[in-house]
């Protein structure tokens, strides 16, 4: 169920247009892929686990900027701490783009720009979670972390070492 | 379920902040040089004059969640903070200034032994919460310390809501150098002073209320593209309006407004205060260390007055 929502709100992203603030609209019609990332089966004590988001993808196919998706969830027994997203840009995107950027971290929220190391992050803050997005390469990140689980920045900087590359 | 509705509520929203005006030239240059001054890492030190106090914050940022300072009032150090990601460490120079809110007996607790001790205490989920953060930017002098971390922050919105930039220039027809309380740029070192533009005090007719803006002034020093200071004063009744109705008698309404604002009415409170922030160094080499040697305990119950850990 929260997996589910995780990955609709992620789907959603994907699928809005004109983030580029380009004057058309384009779509990719390939079928977008379950993305691949090498993550640990713990981190922080939390049993990270891949959710299968077959069926939200195909919901979203052909209207998104992302060629592949993935979803993890990071559990602290049987409650769920936090989510890691994962995407990677298709051939439409202008990921290099600082717009491009803005406007599609924008769409998650009211955005606080920070750095941790060089990688620059958005941070938005609701009553119950706090949501980091970056980008690395072609790749996009968004790491959500439940008001409960107290070393949220800890699990912030181990996922920005491992340096994704999608 | 609870945290699925909140999680997608939070990635549905979309905040789109709209400009009123478009950003002049300098305005943007502001802008590049704050944003390019918090890519690296650096050394600092924050000073604030107010009421009468001297507050200094000696400071090493390594990046957003990794930063280091002291506090020193009045030339006394006071105590030494590191945030570590998560993580909280504090020393305090100054036991008797250690904040004792909801501890009835503090001897009883071995936080505040070691605290007293001089000893560093580590809180590995200390560290101060996002939202906490957030509201700290918006409350300038009740934690020098946070005002000392959030000054780009604190600075980029005294740009937004100024009337405009300026650069500094002595030679421009009206510059009063009575109402310059800042030094000139060393143009021999080839360094440059952008200033911010006061809006004007709202008239009685606007039916507004003034802000700080309209009692700031603010310089961003620049040597070769990079910010080297900023340097702010904030003052009321030094304002050349309200000195000249002071003096002439002439606008009622302004002295009332004045009163207005120093007891305490208005949109919000505006606090009189002489800032300086200066950058002393800056590159990779500048890390924040945690003390290895700290006792480790939970420091909530000292330096938080109030449960506002919403948001990690």
């Amino acid at each position: 169920m929260r997996a589910r929502a995780s990955v609709a709100a992620i789907a959603w992203l994907a699928v809005v247009s004109g983030c580029g603030g380009g004057a058309t609209t384009t779509t990719s019609t390939k079928p977008i892929q379950s993305v691949t990332v090498d993550l640990p089966e713990q981190l922080l004590g939390l049993r990270v686990v891949q959710e299968d988001i077959a069926s939200h993808i195909e919901a979203v196919k052909g209207r998104s900027y992302f060629e592949s998706l993935g979803l993890f969830s990071m559990r602290e027994g049987d409650l769920l701490r936090a989510t890691f997203q994962v995407a990677r840009f298709n051939s439409l995107a202008r990921e290099r783009s600082d717009e491009f950027r803005r406007r599609l971290v924008a769409l998650v929220g009211s955005a606080e720009e920070l750095r941790m190391e060089t990688t620059e992050i958005f941070r938005t803050v609701g009553n119950q979670q706090t949501v980091y997005m970056w980008f690395h390469g072609q790749g996009f990140f968004v790491l959500t972390v439940h008001r409960d689980l107290v070393f949220g920045r800890t699990l912030l900087r181990k996922l920005i070492e491992m340096r994704h590359e999608l | 379920m609870k945290q699925a509705r909140m999680l997608v509520l939070s990635l549905l929203v979309a905040v789109v902040s709209i400009s009123c005006k478009p950003p002049s030239t300098l305005e943007q240059e502001v802008r590049r040089i704050l944003a390019a001054a918090e890519k690296q890492a650096f050394e600092y030190l924050y000073n604030e004059s107010s009421g009468g106090r001297r507050v200094e914050v000696r400071g090493t940022a390594e990046d957003s969640f990794r930063h280091s300072e002291t506090l020193i009032i009045n030339g006394n150090p006071v105590m030494e903070r590191v945030v570590s990601d998560d993580s909280l460490a504090v020393r305090a120079f100054a036991p008797d200034a250690l904040p004792t809110t909801g501890v009835a007996d503090p001897s009883d607790v071995p936080v505040f032994n070691a605290l007293s001790a001089g000893r560093w205490v580590l809180d590995p989920a200390g560290a101060p919460s996002a939202s906490e953060e957030a509201a700290r930017v918006e409350q300038v002098g009740v934690d020098p310390l946070s005002d000392a971390v959030n000054l780009y922050k604190y600075a980029r919105i005294a740009l937004q809501s100024a009337a405009g930039v300026l650069e500094f220039n002595p030679d421009a027809p009206g510059y009063q150098p009575s109402q310059d309380p800042f030094p000139h740029p060393d143009k021999g070192e080839g360094e440059r002073r952008l200033d911010l533009i006061r809006p004007p005090i709202p008239t009685q007719e606007s039916g507004q209320f003034p802000t700080t803006s309209n009692f700031r002034k603010m310089a961003f020093f620049v040597s070769e593209g990079t910010l080297s200071r900023i340097l702010e004063v904030i003052d009321i009744r030094g304002h050349e309006d309200v000195a000249r109705a002071a003096r002439t008698g002439r606008n009622p309404y302004l002295l009332q407004l004045v009163g207005d604002l120093e007891t305490g009415r208005g949109t919000e409170r505006i606090r009189v205060r002489q800032m300086g922030f200066e950058i002393l160094a800056r590159g990779d080499s500048i890390k924040t260390a945690v003390p290895a040697d700290a006792l480790v305990g939970n420091l909530q119950v000292l330096l938080r007055t109030e449960d506002t850990q919403d948001g990690d």
